[in-house]
């Protein structure tokens, strides 16, 4: 077990956050908060590349910092910016990963392979990757993360770049994979989370807000989410969620803490107006 | 593994290499202009001159106490700086006892015929090698060290098992290199040499014997160790890649400790500069310790080349100052790489 | 226009400027200092003592035949030969040799030492060194301005003077004669036709060269230092893609490239301007009228120019070389993705551009200056501005030509 125990986090006189506690097992843990909310802060955290000023995380009870390589040993990380040798090919980067990951060759080998096909870029293996796209970087990325089939796995924004096609690809594979590790990735776009995340996280003003599971959190917000064709009707306070196109109607979503009467139809929300109800005052 | 893969990365930097190649390049040049002017001295010397030379007992009777009296008089030098210079020059004058004693080493004295040839090979070629071998070994190191972060591979492989541990086989992987490279251009540009010049010199001669006199001063080139020409050559070669390596180690350090490749690029040309400016500085007074250990640092070590294993020059006060020098830098330069070592273990990725 | 000034301000950057005020200093202290610092002892202790001092204060700028008369050459030797007959008059070890004096004392010295064996020839030397010493009042306690002052240097200084300002003709016609380089057989003519009547110190010429030498090599390394870096970094960044596909879309690297020599060109100005501050305090402005075409023992200086023109061109000469070090760091930075390769690349071209600089700008204009007696043989006169143009032209055109590539070129 993976846990947080109130973790700080401060830049001079700048505290990223504050008094973080939390606990991970074996599942999804999706980390959701705008930008600069910290999650990157966090992320880094865990993948040993920045340090808490106060409080500590451990596994299984040892500070991962005194672990050091015996802890970093056990993750894998996608951080937001991949950076990648672009005079490389995958498997000869995925190499290079799997020698600094102490893997042994022959099973290194085997396991690039499997990774490759995983991932789905069998066919440029032996290409440099300078010319790949965004998409098939962030697929190298992944496989790195992966060489060391690792029981903690931590992904920054691991969907920025992928089209559609394959950010369903990328949750299949992420929920695939979540079955006997943590996986912990880090979004603001909740849709690639909403399927897969067995536990959200949401942070703001620096702290912890809420951890649940994606239904409890959505519940939070149960009926005080409506749906109506004339907003300009709705007299009592609220929130504006969304706007969509419907036979020729605009229907708006929005959230009130007010019964709206029959105006409007309340609907059940999703974790889309639970991130912009939660985030209202955040500048975005 | 992991080292090799680092020796890879170097080694087939084309960058590096093409520095490299154009050092030895630079060699050739400066060889083949070198050719030009000093024609005569691939002739044979006249065996009369030879013959009449070997006869010279250039050691017998010869006082140290009159080269110290000559940089005394020559800096206007008193008190403890003058006798600084006194205790030098008496501790040489056994040396130059033994080197008129040893009969099997009668001196071969040649007259002036061997002056251009040391000063061209010792006094120069060696001279610019050093400092070649010296700036490819830095650059080696600060590539070496900053690969990952230009690359933008620092969080994805600190965050793997080796960790920031990777740093370890690059300083390796850097050191092999500077070494292999050094071993090319030094290869490289004496094969020139030797196939440009006629340099028939007996190698197995006191080295003392061969060379007329110190590059540039009138007293004779004396070594403190008893030094055969080759054995000459291969120590100066071996003081050369010392340094070279030493300067690996300061990249590493720069490299290492500083988060932008510029800024360590900058750090260790100003420590280079400064090691330089500073031991031209005026007020260091020649015969001072200050002036005499702050001339120990590559650069004065590089500008000195021609003076190696002898006594060096009056600004010089202690024997063998050369490996000296070489020892203490390197150290220094390894200490330094080691702190910065452990300080990018500390150290946030941002 | 507003453009501009922001890139300049990316180039301007207080820690680069930092490390460069840094070196200025180490360099001033280490390097530059001694100029200021000797520049007046040179003028008594130079190869003429203080006797062309004296010249310069009394006569000015030329020397004319009758002030050359006035000033008195053998009178002064004559005295001076006096002193010395007193000296060796009341000197055991010139009696011994049986020299009573001067007179005989330089028979003896002079006498030709061809034919006597190592030992004796030896021992010939040892005694008139020892004799030279008396003569030069030399003891352990002697200062240099008391050796100076001693019979037998200021003999040797007044003779050196005499050849140059008196005799120069026959050394002149040697070079007239014989020597395979045109443009000092032109000199050499020019100089006789005038009497080789310039007063300028001897040392000038050479001392401010290289003075001027070491500013520029700093010059060139300063401004690779402090011009490279954002443009390199931009790239790096990915920022030229956002600023290609803005309105001034690939104009901006023109921009760049002008900030880049005009930064070049006025930290070049600057350090020059700086660095002329300790020369002119140390008076060398003085000799601004005086021309530098001269014959000395040491030296000639081949063109008919005053030494004010003289440092303009040396002062041109650093900015040329520095506009070119700014225009290859503009390449470089541009066919560069990091710092780091960027760095690589600018070593090696620092290094060649600042040998360049000692090669023109050490003894510009004499005939000892490298470029114009080893490499050019001294057939093409005053080669040194020529080649800092050569220089900055090759800069500026490989930038131009990287600006209109750049035009058709796919971005990455």
């Amino acid at each position: 077990m993976l846990s947080l125990n109130r973790v700080t986090k401060q830049y001079g006189n700048f505290t990223a956050l504050e008094h973080i506690d939390l606990e991970f097992s074996q599942g999804v843990y999706a980390l959701l908060a705008p930008n600069g909310a910290g999650k990157t802060t966090l992320i880094k955290m865990l993948a040993t590349l920045i340090f808490p000023t106060r409080g500590e995380i451990l596994w299984h009870g040892d500070d991962i910092v005194a672990l050091d390589a015996s802890y970093r040993e056990l993750i894998g990380y996608l951080p937001q910016d991949f950076g990648y040798y672009r005079n490389h090919t995958p498997r000869e980067f995925l190499r290079y990963m799997a020698a600094v990951k102490c893997l042994k060759r022959d099973q290194a080998a085997q396991r690039i392979d499997e990774l490759i096909d995983l991932v789905g870029l069998s066919e440029v293996r032996g290409k440099k990757m300078r010319k790949f796209s965004g998409g098939m970087i962030q697929r190298v990325g992944i496989a790195q993360a992966m060489l060391n089939n690792p029981q903690i796995l931590i992904l920054d924004e691991p969907t920025a770049g992928l089209d559609p096609k394959e950010r369903v690809r990328f949750r299949n594979l992420i929920s695939s994979l979540s079955k006997d590790r943590i996986v912990i990735l880090s979004t603001h776009i909740v849709s690639d989370i909403e399927t897969i995340a067995g536990s959200v996280i949401l942070l703001k003003d620096r702290r912890l807000f809420a951890q649940d599971s994606p239904a409890a959190v959505c519940a939070t917000l149960a009926g005080k989410v409506y749906e109506t064709d004339a907003i300009e009707d709705i007299r009592v306070p609220h929130l504006l969620l969304t706007e969509r196109q419907e036979n020729g109607r605009t229907v708006t979503r929005f959230a009130s803490e007010h019964d709206c009467g029959e105006s409007a139809q309340s609907v059940n929300p999703n974790l889309e107006d639970v991130f912009l109800y939660v985030y209202r005052d955040e500048e975005r | 593994m992991i080292f090799f893969y680092e020796l890879k990365k170097l080694v087939l930097s084309p960058l590096i290499l093409s520095l490299a190649a154009l050092c030895v390049l630079v060699n050739l040049t400066f060889l083949l202009v070198e050719r030009d002017g000093l024609e005569p001295m691939g002739q044979t010397a006249r065996p009369a001159d030879a013959v009449a030379a070997r006869t010279v007992p250039i050691f017998e009777g010869y006082r140290t106490a009159d080269i110290a009296e000559s940089y005394i008089r020559w800096y206007r030098l008193d008190g403890t700086n003058a006798q600084r210079i006194r205790n030098k020059y008496d501790k040489l004058q056994p040396v130059v006892d033994r080197k008129a004693a040893v009969g099997e080493k009668p001196p071969v004295y040649f007259s002036g015929r061997m002056s251009d040839f040391q000063v061209l090979l010792f006094g120069k070629l060696l001279k610019f090698i050093s400092q070649e071998i010296g700036l490819l070994a830095l650059l080696a190191a600060l590539l070496a060290a900053a690969y990952e972060q230009m690359r933008g591979t620092e969080p994805v492989i600190y965050a793997s098992k080796t960790g920031r541990r990777v740093q370890l086989p690059k300083l390796y992987a850097s050191l092999t290199v500077s070494a292999l490279l050094s071993v090319f251009v030094i290869g490289a540009s004496l094969l020139i040499f030797f196939a440009l010049f006629n340099f028939s010199v007996p190698w197995q001669a006191d080295v003392s014997s061969v060379f007329d006199h110190a590059l540039g001063e009138t007293k004779p080139f004396i070594t403190w160790h008893d030094l055969t020409v080759a054995e000459y050559l291969w120590a100066t070669i071996g003081i050369g890649i010392g340094l070279a390596l030493g300067c690996c180690l300061l990249g590493f350090a720069a490299g290492t400790g500083l988060r932008s490749a510029y800024g360590a690029f900058g750090a260790a040309v100003f420590v280079l500069a400064a090691f330089d400016l500073i031991a031209r500085a005026p007020f260091l007074p020649v015969g001072s310790i200050f002036k005499s250990a702050w001339g120990l640092n590559p650069m004065w070590l590089w500008r000195n080349s021609g003076t190696w294993f002898t006594d060096g020059r009056a600004d010089m006060l202690w024997a063998n100052f050369e490996t000296l020098g070489l020892c203490a830098y390197s150290a220094a330069f390894a200490a330094a790489a080691w702190g910065a070592y452990h300080l990018l273990r500390r150290r946030e990725i941002h | 226009m507003n453009l501009f000034l922001h890139e300049l301000k990316k180039i301007w950057n207080w820690r680069m400027l930092a490390l460069i005020a840094a070196l200025a200093v180490l360099i001033w202290f280490s390097m530059l200092s001694e100029f200021a610092d000797s520049y007046d002892s040179l003028s008594t202790h130079g190869i003429y003592g203080s006797y062309q001092r004296e010249m310069f204060g009394l006569y000015g700028e030329t020397l004319e035949p009758e002030e050359l008369t006035d000033y008195d050459i053998p009178g002064k030797k004559a005295a001076i030969h006096a002193e010395m007959d007193a000296l060796i008059a009341g000197d055991s070890l010139f009696a011994k040799h049986g020299i009573r004096n001067a007179e005989e004392y330089q028979a003896f010295a002079d006498r030709d030492t061809e034919g006597l064996g190592e030992e004796k020839r030896m021992e010939f030397f040892e005694t008139v060194n020892q004799m030279i010493s008396r003569l030069s009042l030399s003891d352990d306690k002697q200062t240099l301005d008391e050796w100076y002052t001693s019979p037998q240097i200021r003999l040797q200084t007044l003779e050196a003077l005499e050849q140059t300002y008196a005799d120069y003709e026959s050394f002149l016609q040697i070079y007239i004669d014989r020597d395979e380089r045109p443009v000092v057989v032109q000199a050499a003519r020019q100089i006789l036709e005038q009497r080789n009547d310039s007063l300028i110190r001897h040392d000038l010429s050479s001392s401010v060269s290289l003075y001027a030498a070491v500013v520029g090599v700093f010059s060139i390394a300063s401004t690779l230092l402090l011009t490279a870096v954002p443009l390199s970094r931009d790239r790096m960044q990915n920022m030229h893609q956002v600023h290609y596909s803005s309105r001034i879309g690939r104009r901006i690297l023109k921009i760049q490239a002008a900030a880049m020599c005009v930064s070049g060109c006025a930290l070049s100005l600057l350090l020059i301007a700086l660095s002329a501050v300790p020369l002119l305090a140390a008076g060398v402005g003085d000799y601004g009228n005086v021309s530098i075409l001269s014959f000395t023992l040491t030296d000639m200086v081949l063109y008919e120019i005053t030494f004010g023109p003289y440092t303009l061109f040396l002062a041109g000469m650093i900015v040329l070389l520095s506009i070119a070090a700014a225009c290859f760091a503009f390449v470089l930075a541009r066919f560069s993705s990091n710092l780091m390769t960027m760095l690589i690349k600018l070593v090696p071209v620092g290094i060649a551009l600042s040998g360049l600089a000692v090669l023109v700008l050490y003894m510009t204009f004499s005939y000892h200056n490298l470029l114009f007696s080893a490499v050019l043989r001294g057939r093409i006169p005053m080669p040194e501005p020529m080649l800092c143009a050569i220089v900055a032209a090759a800069g500026v055109l490989a930038a131009v030509i990287v600006l209109i590539r750049e035009k058709k070129t796919d971005t990455d």
